[in-house]
């Protein structure tokens, strides 16, 4: 199978350091945060010229795909103009809510699995993509309300919703394996169920982050080390999705020096060259 | 019930903790005062509440970070 990219969610932190290296080092990707190229900002063009030396893709948290109220036509605009400045491979963002009736949320609600949601999706992607420079990937976001379904089935049926949101929207995925276990330790079922539910043939990207426990539950704070239950289940990504093209290591919390991030995606790229995906 | 109806409701459970506390207290008055389907209003009535004070946390911090604060 085609070999897969490792990288990088790029922090302010890292941008001047990055454009000092000579060569690329050992990661191809950078994922740039899209909120850091529609805010005014002298940091965009160094963001973009980082593109000289590594692939770049995009990740926003503003589009609201599963708005009822549909997603704000500015945003979508700005964003498709901020995609070409960059020459993004693609972008992604959430398979969330995120306002509703003058309410910004500002923090991902979840999307239900029923006609009327599906509709709102398939709306919202033709908006979102219609005229899009690159193509659009949804992210399993984290199910923090703990809504997911229940009983010994709700890994399957939580995977089968994820499969018919992409399809609805012809959205490829990004499985954030640490939002799949951290949800699956929390809810009581099985990531594997949710794996095997999974449309393969549409996974693009993976991301791995790590976080911590709280009140009795997993948060993925993106503050710690990969959590070695996602990475664990990265071997196997590998080997059943066949478009995989990028693996991405987030962390936004007490962001570390440039060679603590460079350890983690070293621990990403064993998995994959085990799984000859290197 | 809409789909819009039902998001509204939910945005305002996870932001007003009034609201909250009177859909889970009476969700029955909630559902006649905010003419919204009583099976709807029982569901988010059923949400464990340390799941909706994380996901305030979890909001919290995003607000501050994008403001610069965090």
């Amino acid at each position: 199978m085609t070999p897969v990219a490792v990288g990088l969610s790029l922090r302010e932190r890292w941008i001047d350091e990055l454009a000092g290296w000579t060569t690329r080092g050992p990661f191809e990707v950078l994922e740039v945060m899209l909120d850091d190229l529609l805010c005014a900002s002298s940091r965009r063009d160094a963001i973009r010229r980082l593109g000289r030396r590594w692939t770049l893709v995009a990740h926003g948290v503003d589009l609201g795909i599963g708005d009822a109220e549909g997603v704000d036509a500015d945003y979508v605009s700005r964003a498709h103009h901020a995609l070409r400045a960059l020459s993004a491979r693609w972008w992604s963002d959430h398979l969330a809510f995120l306002r509703a009736g003058g309410i910004e949320l500002g923090h991902f609600a979840p999307v239900g699995d029923d006609e009327e949601t599906l509709r709102a999706l398939r709306a919202n992607a033709r908006a979102a993509t219609r005229s899009a420079p690159c193509p659009l990937l949804l992210e399993n976001a984290s199910d923090v309300l703990g809504l997911g379904a229940h009983g010994p089935d709700a890994g399957a049926t939580l995977g089968r919703g994820y499969a018919r949101a992409l399809e609805a929207t012809d959205a490829g995925a990004l499985l954030d394996l640490t939002n799949l276990v951290y949800d699956a330790h929390n809810g009581g079922w099985s990531a594997q169920d949710y794996l095997d539910a999974l449309p393969w043939d549409r996974v693009v990207q993976v991301h791995l982050a790590g976080g911590r426990r709280a009140n009795g539950l997993w948060i993925d704070t993106h503050s710690a080390p990969i959590a070695d239950d996602a990475l664990a289940l990265l071997a196997q990504v590998a080997e059943r999705a066949p478009q995989l093209r990028a693996v991405t290591v987030e962390w936004d919390d007490g962001v570390p020096a440039l060679p603590v991030m460079l350890t983690e995606v070293a621990r990403a790229e064993a998995v994959l060259a085990k799984a000859g995906r290197r | 019930m809409s789909l819009a109806a039902r998001q509204t409701l939910m945005a305002r459970f996870l932001t007003e903790p009034a609201l909250e506390a009177e859909v889970r207290t009476n969700p029955e008055a909630a559902s006649a005062r905010f003419d919204v389907d009583l099976g709807f209003v029982r569901w988010l009535a059923a949400l464990e509440p340390r799941r909706v004070r994380s996901f305030r946390r979890s909001r919290a911090v995003k607000d501050a970070r994008r403001r610069g604060d965090a």
